[in-house]
């Protein structure tokens, strides 16, 4: 792995873990305060993003109809945690106020995913074709 | 059977494996060859015709309804073997898994493409396509840009 991949991974890693240290740590010394409870409803909601993530990533999951599946869990999560944080009890509500920061969110990290597997697949064509 | 040691001038040690080859341990003899990192050539089966082939020849080894086949030069023939077992003794020899069951030989790829599902595609030579899931991404990414 580069230097700078390396930077990366570990930079998201230490937030990753620091994120759920943070959030109890301040649980314990503030209490369960309105914040820190949406903080911690989406931090619960990132973990689950990932764990849809999981099934995705081995080779029967690669049509546009599984993206499409695995963008439909994401927001059933989303609207789930948005209802448990007690956004609205109205579902067509709820769907109105998150679909479109959703989709803006989830489009955007598929992206920049995209964009750095491409750059990854570069360097290692340049390699290939040294060969 | 015979061993037979013979001191020799040149640096590369050389094998030599005479007598009947169709005996059961020919095939035995060869697998430990290859895990000792010094052979790349295997049996490979058409039916019940057995063949030696060198496995520089061969594309790809893909597992299909609980047996491994070897793809090489449009043909596909049975290895007997299983995909793990190959994998440890081609690892060296250009050989690296890119899905739950399909092992790459590196120097059969032509061009690797990133899919917005978040897999990639490598194109081989010969014009075939496999996937490249996304939890051997980083081990091939490494075999190719560091061991290869």
């Amino acid at each position: 792995m580069s230097r700078f991949n390396l930077f990366i991974h570990y930079l998201f890693f230490g937030m990753g873990i620091g994120s759920v240290c943070a959030t109890g740590c301040l649980f314990l010394m503030y209490g369960a305060n309105e914040i820190l409870v949406q903080v911690a409803g989406w931090l619960v909601a990132s973990a689950l993003y990932g764990l849809i993530s999981l099934p995705f990533s081995e080779n029967f999951f690669h049509s546009p109809l599984h993206t499409l599946l695995h963008c439909l869990l994401c927001y059933v999560v989303t609207v789930v945690t948005a209802f448990l944080l007690g956004y609205s009890h109205s579902l067509l509500a709820l769907i109105q106020g998150t679909l479109p920061v959703f989709l803006i969110i989830y489009v955007a990290v598929c992206v920049i995913i995209y964009l750095y597997d491409r750059q990854s697949a570069k360097t290692m064509n340049e390699k290939l074709q040294k060969k | 059977m015979n061993i037979t040691l013979t001191p020799g001038e040149n640096e590369e040690l050389e094998v030599i494996i005479r007598g009947d080859l169709t005996r059961p341990e020919v095939p035995e003899l060869i697998a430990a060859l290859n895990a000792a990192g010094g052979l790349s050539r295997l049996f490979v089966y058409r039916e019940d015709q057995e063949i030696l082939c060198d496995a520089q020849d061969i594309d790809y080894f893909e597992a299909c309804q609980g047996r491994v086949l070897a793809h090489l030069n449009g043909e596909t023939l049975d290895t007997r073997s299983k995909l793990y077992h190959l994998a440890e003794q081609f690892r060296t020899k250009g050989f690296i898994q890119i899905n739950k069951g399909t092992l790459v030989n590196v120097r059969r790829v032509a061009s690797i493409h990133a899919e917005f599902s978040g897999n990639y595609i490598a194109e081989l030579k010969n014009g075939e396509r496999l996937s490249i899931s996304r939890s051997y991404v980083r081990a091939f990414r490494h075999y190719v840009l560091k061991e290869y």
